[in-house]
């Protein structure tokens, strides 16, 4: 078995004609957490959808579980335990909140089942309240929580949040990172992206930056967030 | 980052929080947009008097500050204005408690005092946080050693620690404001008059 669970080699990925990602490799171990950061339009989305088959990357290698998946199908490699929940969240919007949770239910790669649906609703408990309304009928916050109970739901090793808080008060933004926290407690392996670097380092393990598709730092968080230079810098705070 | 440091200015983060909420639902209720939840708001009057109490001075007084008297004297004023503040939370809290008392039984009548209480209570948190953060963390980041930090760190996080065994119950109280706080600010039902 392959000490790590996701890893990308020497990816290169173009939209069109514009060259983005140049050369990244990426890697993360089982029960690892890991910081994505870079400025906006930096490539980690990009990097992120290399990785899980949404778009193919014209050079590089993809391994999941140390399986080669370059350009495999998204939902083959959600199989291998690899949970994704997108910027802008992706809500089946015509589908109620219980449906878009039952739907995702499965048990881990290796059988696990931690995550049931009961489980979900008792950790959110506004879900629970909200069974019967539609995707589109929740707010902010209600469809960032149902996104990662989604995720949940599918038993995974990996969970990738991009853009976690994105758009979220204060106070409910503090509730998902307290979810964050909670999930790589279990022992669940994280990618998070999102624009709040110190949440970001205090809940990681390791950081990686990305510059105009470029991996310009790739070492421990603490490490990171006491190099304000590095910091200022690379994304410019 | 300095995980103790971390801790400290996450209940900070948490507090502001609730207290934004506690004042946006005044706000809402002041212009009209929402009518009074009264379970919210003593929820969230139970978080604001028992976090900072049970769960975030000890921190302060017992560690934080003290670490940083004994390196840094010079420290001292600004650290006895602070605990004196802390000291006189329980008084501060409870003018807020009986206002919402007030209110509950009252109605209508009783909201212009409540509001003004929320109002002073949350702008005095606000100030006291503000200090911490501004003046107190730099400090201490300065002239406190890695050692000083680890132990501190140690202490916070310690088993059978008083401060820790709570922590999980106030976690949920937590969850439980933001699945109640209207939005834009929680993920709890819209509150409108209609
Ligand atoms: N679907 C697309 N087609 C063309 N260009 C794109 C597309 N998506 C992203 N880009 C471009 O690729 C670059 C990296 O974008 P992205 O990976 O979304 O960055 P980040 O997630 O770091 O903000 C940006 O210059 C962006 O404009
Ligand atoms: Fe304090
Ligand atoms: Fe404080
Ligand atoms: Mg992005």
């Amino acid at each position: 078995m392959s000490e790590f669970l996701l890893e990308a080699q020497e990816l290169n990925t173009r939209y069109g004609s514009s060259h983005i990602l140049h050369g990244v490799n990426f890697k993360i171990r089982y029960g690892e957490s890991l910081a994505l950061m870079g400025r906006n339009g930096m490539g980690k989305t990009t990097l992120i959808r290399s990785m899980l088959g949404l778009v193919r990357p014209f050079s590089g290698q993809v391994r999941a579980r140390g399986e080669d998946v370059t350009g495999a199908e998204t939902y083959r490699i959600s199989l291998m335990g690899i949970a994704y929940v997108p910027e802008g969240r992706g809500i089946f919007s015509s589908l109620s909140v219980k449906e878009n949770l039952l739907m995702a239910a499965r048990p881990g790669p290796t059988g696990k089942k931690d995550w049931t649906y009961d489980r979900v609703l008792d950790r959110f408990p506004r879900l629970a309240e909200r069974l019967k309304n539609g995707g589109n009928q929740l707010s902010g916050g209600e469809q960032q929580m149902l996104t990662i109970g989604r995720a949940l739901m599918t038993n995974p090793d990996l969970l990738i949040l991009d853009e976690a808080t994105e758009g979220l008060a204060p106070l409910v933004s503090r509730e998902i990172w307290k979810i964050v926290r909670e999930i790589r407690e279990s022992g669940i392996a994280t990618v998070v992206v999102d624009k709040n670097y110190a949440a970001l380092t205090a809940i990681s393990d390791r950081s990686v930056i990305l510059v105009k598709g470029r991996v310009v730092f790739d070492g421990d968080s603490e490490a990171l967030n006491g190099d304000s230079e590095l910091i200022a810098k690379h994304l410019g705070v | 980052m300095n995980k103790a440091i971390e801790i400290i200015h996450d209940e900070h983060m948490a507090l502001a929080a609730v207290l934004n909420a506690m004042l946006h639902i005044v706000d809402g209720i002041e212009s009209r947009k929402s009518v009074p939840d009264f379970e919210l708001l003593s929820l969230i009057v139970k978080y604001i008097a028992e976090v900072p109490e049970n769960l975030h001075h000890p921190k302060e007084d017992q560690y934080l500050f003290t670490f940083l008297r004994r390196k840094w004297p010079a420290s001292t004023e600004v650290l006895a204005q602070l605990e004196k503040e802390h000291r006189g939370g329980g008084e501060r809290i409870s003018s807020l408690q009986s206002a919402l008392s007030e209110y509950q039984r009252l109605g209508d009548l009783g909201f212009q005092k409540f509001s003004a209480e929320a109002r002073t209570f949350a702008a005095q948190e606000w100030r006291h946080m503000s200090l911490e953060e501004k003046k107190v963390m730099p400090l201490a980041r300065e002239y406190l050693a890695k050692e000083d930090w680890n132990e501190i760190y140690e202490a916070f996080t310690r088993n059978g620690n008083p401060w820790q065994g709570t922590n999980q119950e106030y976690d949920r109280m937590f969850t439980r404001i933001v699945s109640l706080v209207p939005p834009p600010l929680g993920v709890g039902p819209e509150s409108d008059t209609e």
